[in-house]
């Protein structure tokens, strides 16, 4: 089990919910990725839903679960129970849950704690333990969830990683205050940031926010004399939602305008789908089918028409 | 039906993490690059897949024929005229659209017995004689090793052909030959005498016990006394065979009755040179008849084209037969017959050609600028040289064949390095030497490139390329901690820097002394690099070491058969420290024993089964007179001990101290009762699986062991970069290399710790009960010595790796990393590159051999299901690449299991 107690107040610490070695899909060379908990959107198709919690958190596994019954005993709040011989979990309780006895209790890994706190020296431990793996180009990124939610951690941590010649990127959702945008990324070397859609209300309706901040903070980024960085704008391709020709436009355009060169298209995909069941949820997008290659064919010469590069899924030189 | 393991713990295996780093695609990935042979390779290799392994007595008959005649006469050149007389006699066998030629026997995929060495074996089943051999424990091993079903195996007898060690067919008209040869050796063969001599060994019965509850695997002295060595081609290649005989009777006039000052064997020396000239007439005889042959085929030939290649054929080993070669393709002809002729005077696997892209430049040099050669001939013949490599069988017990090679005979060539001054090695022909390897992908002769920095971008991208193929090769090998290993261990036999940069990779994984040689041809000199060291791989063979650590759990006694193995110690344990201490000591106990017989046995081998024929061909035999028995090899530190089941008993050292010692959860006393009831499980010979997912509950099984195996199962273990595991494995590698270093071998040198499993992880997992870190009762151990149990690497190839390098590898001949690979994870020239960036990274960190397989679980499933669909899929086993169907099911079934990263 992986808990650590977040009592030491005198150290900051960050929550994270998953550390990828030798990632070879997250930036330059070869990186060490680390997930990082919370995040402002809610995005129907978000592969990460374990990401979104801003505290540890209990999966359940039904494939792993052998029913025995071990976890009803070792709760104290009643929050499981067995319905037409599967087990269920009362998630209005779970959720608030911080002692998880039900993770303790189970002998087959059918309970899980999510999330693990880290310090800024573990993690800069573990950087320099993997530093020689990275080669010439590769070095860290920060995603997620959204890493620049735990603002108390990731400034002094990028701070650090500068201080350490450590190459950083981070991917994005964009859509914190500008001022510590504008701060925060004085010290990242490389980001990933999506647009989602280019119209407010149909980003509000899968997203949970409108984009007029983070379409403004992209430009900021983009613009800002000081920023020697590197920024590509990612469209994640969502069937039916922002796969229309107009949109896929009108973003190239915008991108453009702002001064940026590159789009990176990601295709749809449903690798996240079990992990709602492990949080007890529903998958909004369980009918949601990928995108054709022909598709993704298409959006890239729509974008390459604007004038812009484009590459799709992780086909790309970095 | 009871639950399986599998089902308990999820289909996908979160618990048992088998895909690390994100998942597979559901469809079957196919491996990124096929490449292509040449037509007539592809022809050949044709007849190849449709070869079984065959034997006869054509050259058994021979040899004792002649030894008995000349029993007179003393040992060494008894042995040089029986060699010589079966050498003359093998019947030659040359096959249409051969470049070059020659084989072991008259079969494509020949091989021949040796009752010489050890005859108890080749009885049949009935005779009294081989019941004897069994009751003497050497072996019950074969119990434990099985052999792969499909491909060139003879697993069973069909028609008129007997299967023998379920490897090999007979035609059932040589049996009784076979049988009376055996009984002609009876008493007198290398076994037979060993076994004699080492029972005078005042502990020889606590060696008994340790072979019959298979704490180490095989003898040494009598199965394959030679080989894990790198071969040295070069005296024929300067001087031809005449040269050399030339050179031994004008040494005969120089030292005929002289001791010179050496009152021991000095006056040995005239008669190892009458022996060499003899040995090396048999050979001159073999070669003259397979250039008659290729005349009588050229006079019977219709086809022109064909006809003129008999006759050029025949032209090129009239002329090898006595001088030094002049073109590529006679030099090339020449070690395949000097290599052939090696493996053939002794039982030997992992007869290295070493770095063949060096010793054989001077000509590929001269005659592309010659314009004699084009770069397509020469890649033509290297693969020409990958199918007779592969063709090499090697006879011996199923399980020596089975158990501990997989069937593979370890020819491994080696590439990259660096030359006499320290500059990169890698030269135009090596480019070919690798590129070969992916255009006839053959499981021999396996690559081993020796990583230095200084290699060049694109041999590096080529090697990618080729692992691409799904070979397996080329492994990397650090040149530097190999460098380092040979200055400290053989230093006090003349080591040098400069002589260190010459090494290569004998067998699979085994670092080996080798020296350099001036090469002339046409006036200009060329430094070749060349073995100069006894065989390795000798001495001490594997022993297991959860099978030891279980000894000390149960005070000694081998509680599945009820042998007492060790004294008891009767302690309690009261101090992990002291746990530890015991084990050393059962540990030490098991490699003294062992040491002292094996010596034995080796000493008798080198009484009257000594090597001549190869003796002469390393340094410094010709020029001491003194052959391999007499310390005539320039370097003779070589023996070794061998250890199997590193990880796993390293993972069960951590869970012991973690849950009894550490968090004082369980006493000693309930753990080793979990043990000997495998934690409620059945075990893995009952169902005959044997990876840990597919392990089943007892029937009748409580709950009472669940909660403990879960602890076991989430214990501390070694490959996720915790200093809690790692700092017990340094532990273990300081005291392990240093302790083998005050072993003596017959030859009064100090061994080394030599760390390969080969295919032993199965065979001796079978035989060990359940361990701590939750392996359940017979199921294989974690492969190599490095690389993490199937599904415990929690963390990726990053954290492995970093904990693989907590110790310093240049303390052990070797270690062994192997890592599988799904072909999505590298796919592109990016996919390379970082493929490449992660190896340069784990050799920087002093990482001393990694290798990969590239090939998705499902694929292997499926071969499993359906072998028929797969006679060329190959795979990496532990340091060689072999057919996926001459694979024994243990070893299949780990394979299946080893961790695969999706992202590397």
């Amino acid at each position: 089990m992986n808990t650590t107690v977040n009592n030491n107040s005198d150290q900051i610490k960050g929550l994270v919910f998953s550390i990828q070695s030798h990632s070879v899909h997250d930036g330059p060379g070869t990186r060490t990725t680390i997930f990082m908990n919370d995040c402002p959107l809610r995005c129907k198709w978000c592969c990460n839903p374990e990401g979104l919690f801003s505290k540890q958190i209990m999966l359940h596994s039904n494939v792993k679960c052998v029913g025995c019954g071990d976890c009803i005993k070792a709760c104290p709040n009643g929050a499981i129970s067995v319905i037409d011989g599967s087990l269920q979990f009362n998630r209005k309780i779970c959720d608030k849950c911080t002692t998880m006895e039900c993770v303790e209790a189970c002998l087959h890994d059918g309970n899980s704690v999510s999330g693990e706190y880290y310090t800024i020296e573990k993690l800069m431990h573990r950087f320099n333990r993997e530093r020689h793996f990275w080669g010439d180009h590769g070095g860290v990124t920060f995603s997620g969830g959204e890493p620049l939610m735990q603002k108390d951690f990731i400034l002094p941590l990028l701070k650090e990683c500068k201080k350490s010649y450590i190459h950083t990127c981070i991917e994005t959702t964009a859509n914190v205050n500008s001022e510590y945008w504008l701060e925060v990324l004085k010290y990242v070397d490389w980001v990933f940031t999506d647009i989602k859609h280019m119209d407010p209300d149909k980003h509000k309706s899968m997203c949970g926010v409108k984009n007029n901040l983070i379409l403004k903070n992209i430009k900021l980024l983009a613009q800002a004399d000081w920023w020697n960085g590197f920024v590509v704008p990612r469209i994640p391709i969502i069937p039916g939602f922002n796969d229309d020709d107009e949109n896929i436009i009108k973003t190239a355009q915008y991108v453009k305008e702002i001064g940026l060169e590159v789009i990176n298209i990601l295709p749809f995909h449903r690798f996240g789908e079990s992990k709602y069941r492990q949080l007890n949820q529903t998958y909004l997008l369980e009918n949601q089918a990928a995108p054709s290659d022909e598709k993704m064919t298409h959006i890239k010469t729509l974008i390459e028409k604007e004038g812009l590069t484009c590459f799709i899924g992780y086909n790309t030189p970095f | 039906m009871a639950k399986s393991f599998k089902e308990m713990l999820a289909e996908s295996g979160q618990e048992l993490e088998f895909q690390s780093g994100g998942k597979a695609p559901d469809k079957l990935t196919p491996r990124e690059n096929i490449w292509e042979s040449h037509p007539r390779i592809e022809k050949l290799k044709e007849i190849y897949m449709d070869s079984l392994s065959s034997t006869n007595n054509e050259f058994p008959y021979w040899y004792t024929r002649e030894y008995f005649q000349n029993d007179n006469e003393i040992p060494v050149i008894r042995r040089a005229k029986a060699l010589k007389t079966a050498f003359s006699h093998l019947t030659p066998l040359i096959y249409p659209g051969e470049l070059m030629t020659m084989r072991k026997g008259s079969f494509f995929r020949a091989s021949f017995p040796m009752p010489w060495l050890s005859e108890g074996f080749y009885m049949a089943n009935e005779s009294s004689f081989y019941k004897e051999a069994l009751k003497r424990g050497s072996a019950s091993v074969d119990e434990h090793s099985t052999m792969g079903a499909g491909g060139g195996n003879v697993p069973k007898s069909f028609g008129k052909v007997m299967s023998i060690a379920g490897k090999f067919g007979m035609r059932q008209e040589e049996i009784p030959v076979l049988l009376e040869l055996a009984k002609k050796w009876e008493g007198k063969s290398v076994d037979d005498l060993g076994n004699k001599y080492e029972q005078m060994v005042p502990d020889y019965d606590v060696k008994e016990a340790i072979m019959r509850s298979v704490v180490c695997m095989f003898d040494s002295g009598f199965t394959l006394p030679q080989g894990r060595e790198v071969a040295n081609y070069y005296f024929p290649l300067e001087y031809g065979f005449e040269g050399i005989k030339k050179i031994a009777r004008e040494k005969k006039n120089e030292v005929a009755g002289k001791a010179d000052g050496d009152g021991m064997v000095g006056m040995n020396r005239l008669y190892n040179y009458e022996a060499v000239i003899i040995a090396i007439e048999g050979i001159q005889k073999w070669i003259n008849n397979y250039a008659e042959h290729a005349l009588w085929l050229a006079n019977r030939e219709k086809d022109a084209t064909q006809k003129k290649e008999y006759e050029a054929m025949a032209e090129r080993l009239l002329w090898i037969e006595n001088n030094q070669p002049r073109t590529f393709i006679e030099a090339f002809q020449m070690i395949e017959t000097i290599h052939l002729a090696i493996v053939n005077e002794d039982a030997i696997s992992g007869l290295s050609p070493g770095r063949i892209g060096q010793v054989l430049y001077p000509w590929f040099e001269q005659d592309m600028a010659a314009g004699r050669i084009t770069e397509d001939e020469v890649l033509e013949l290297l693969e020409q040289d990958r199918l007779i490599k592969t063709s090499i069988d090697c006879f011996a017990s199923v399980g020596v064949v089975g158990g501990v090679l997989s069937g593979n005979t370890f020819n491994t060539t080696s590439i990259g390095g660096v030359n006499k001054h320290g500059q990169t090695a890698v030269n135009a022909l090596e480019y070919l030497v690798l590129k070969a390897g992916g255009t006839n992908a053959m499981p021999q002769p396996t690559l081993a490139l020796h990583y230095d920095e200084t290699m060049p971008a694109d041999f590096l991208s080529l090697a990618a390329d080729v692992i691409k193929t799904g070979s397996g090769y080329p492994a990397f090998m650090n040149n530097d901690v190999a460098q380092e290993f040979l200055i400290n261990h053989y230093g006090h036999e003349g080591m040098t820097v400069e002589e260190s940069r010459a090494w290569s990779i004998g067998g699979c994984l085994e670092t080996s002394p080798c020296c350099w040689k001036p090469l002339h041809l046409n006036g200009k000199e060329y430094s070749i690099p060349g073995g100069a060291g006894q065989p390795t791989s000798v001495g001490v063979h594997f022993i297991a070491m959860p099978k030891v650590l279980e000894l000390v759990l149960f005070n000694g006694v081998d509680k599945r058969s009820g042998i007492k193995v060790f004294e008891p110690h009767n302690k309690k344990f009261e101090t992990y420290e002291e746990l530890v201490e015991q084990f050393k000591a059962y540990w030490s106990k098991a490699v003294d024993v062992l040491a002292l017989t094996n010596n034995i046995q080796h000493d008798v081998w080198r009484k009257i089964n000594m090597g001549i024929f190869h003796s002469l061909t390393k340094p410094d035999c010709l020029e001491s007179g003194h052959l391999i028995n007499e310390l005539g090899y320039r370097y003779n530190a070589t023996f070794n001990v061998e250890s199997a089941g590193n990880v796993t008993c390293i993972n069960t050292l951590a869970a012991l101290k973690k849950l009894v010692y550490d968090d004082k959860k369980y006493t000693f006393g309930e753990m080793v009762d979990a043990i000997e009831n495998n934690f409620g499980f059945k075990t893995a010979h009952e169902i005959g699986k044997f990876s840990l997912m597919d392990q089943e509950k007892k029937d009748d099984a409580t709950k009472k062991y669940d909660k403990m195996h879960f602890d076991c199962l989430n214990a501390p273990k070694y490959g996720n970069d915790d200093l809690y595991a790692d700092e017990i494995l340094l532990d273990w590698e300081n005291w392990f290399c240093a302790h083998s270093e005050t072993v003596e071998s017959l030859y009064g040198e100090p061994m080394y710790s030599c760390q390969i499993s080969v295919s032993t992880h199965g065979a001796m997992g079978s035989a060990t009960l359940a361990t701590f870190d939750g392996r359940l009762q017979g199921t294989t151990f974690a492969d190599g010595s490095l690389s993490a149990y199937p599904g415990t690497d929690k963390n990726g190839p990053v954290a492995l790796m970093n904990s693989a390098t907590i110790w310093d590898h240049s303390m052990s001949q070797n270690s062994q990393l192997n890592i599988k690979i799904h072909p999505s994870a590298i796919q592109g020239p990016e996919g390379s590159k970082k493929l490449l960036e992660l190896i340069k990274a784990y050799m920087r960190k002093g990482g001393f051999h990694i290798q990969f397989n590239v090939v998705d679980s499902k694929v292997l499933k499926d071969a499993q299901a359906n072998p028929q669909n797969y006679r060329d899929l190959m795979v990496r086993v532990a340091g060689f690449t072999q057919y996926w169907v001459e694979i024994g099911k243990q070893v299949q079934d780990e394979l299946i299991a080893r961790t695969e990263y999706e992202s590397v």
